[in-house]
């Protein structure tokens, strides 16, 4: 099944600024009672798994104390920007299309979660949530600024 | 806290999210100027909830029964330059 995204600006306007592939996306964290919700995620071949950023994982009414209550491994993210916690746990990925009609079946993944509070200030316009290698790996993708398009292909 | 279970997801509030992602990318410019360096909720079309601290964002979607799985788009408009490397 074809899912399409879009591509946006992460930061304000600026010379060195570039639009990045981001797709719909719903996780749900069985661990995390039924916490659930809908995000945008940039689609980042740079990560190794699907992750929700601290600004993220309270968008989705969790607080970082909720993540460092599980029992699952913690994982040193390192990122080009350094090092930060975060907690690995079970969910479940729908990737949406951006016409709204289509919906990929669930992946079953462990998920990264911030277990630190969001950033005050200059880290808040992180992205929400990375769609990262565990899942991407799994599909076929196609990108093209020129043409506007960012296609994910599931198995299904 | 932890939002309760429902379906997941619903086709309705699936276009509505992606329709609230497509009109936020193309208001965007407005509502930087309307909300500099504040978080904006948009729900449906509309500002549902914004200010500079997420929390109280997250709160005053909450007052109107809006929740995660209700698919409001939420991002932080900033004002400043920065350059993301993920």
């Amino acid at each position: 099944m074809r899912v399409t995204g879009h591509y946006r600006q992460l930061t304000v306007p600026n010379p060195y600024s570039q639009p990045a592939p981001c797709i719909a996306m719903v996780v749900s964290l069985p661990t995390l009672g039924s916490a659930a919700g809908y995000v945008e995620a940039v689609v980042d071949t740079g990560a190794e798994i699907t992750t929700l950023m601290p600004q993220g994982v309270r968008a989705l009414n969790l607080r970082h104390t909720d993540v460092q209550a599980l029992s699952g491994p913690v994982m040193n993210m390192v990122g080009v920007g350094g090092a930060a916690t975060f907690k690995l746990t079970p969910a479940q990925v729908y990737l949406i299309d951006s016409s709204g009609q289509g919906v990929t079946s669930p992946f079953a993944v462990e998920i990264a979660l911030a277990a630190s509070p969001p950033p005050p200030d200059d880290g808040a316009s992180a992205p929400l949530a990375l769609l990262g290698r565990d899942i991407l790996n799994r599909c076929d993708h196609s990108f093209s600024f020129r043409n506007g398009t960012v296609a994910i292909d599931s198995p299904e | 806290m932890v939002t309760e279970g429902v379906t997941f997801p619903n086709p309705e509030v699936s276009r509505r999210f992606v329709g609230d992602v497509r009109y936020f990318n193309d208001h965007e410019a407005e509502l930087l100027k309307e909300h500099p360096d504040c978080w904006v909720a948009l729900f449906d079309r509309k500002v549902a909830a914004f200010g500079p601290d997420l929390d109280n964002v997250l709160l005053q979607l909450s007052q109107l029964g809006i929740t995660p799985v209700e698919g409001p788009v939420i991002r932080y408009l900033s004002t400043k330059p920065n350059l993301w490397i993920l």
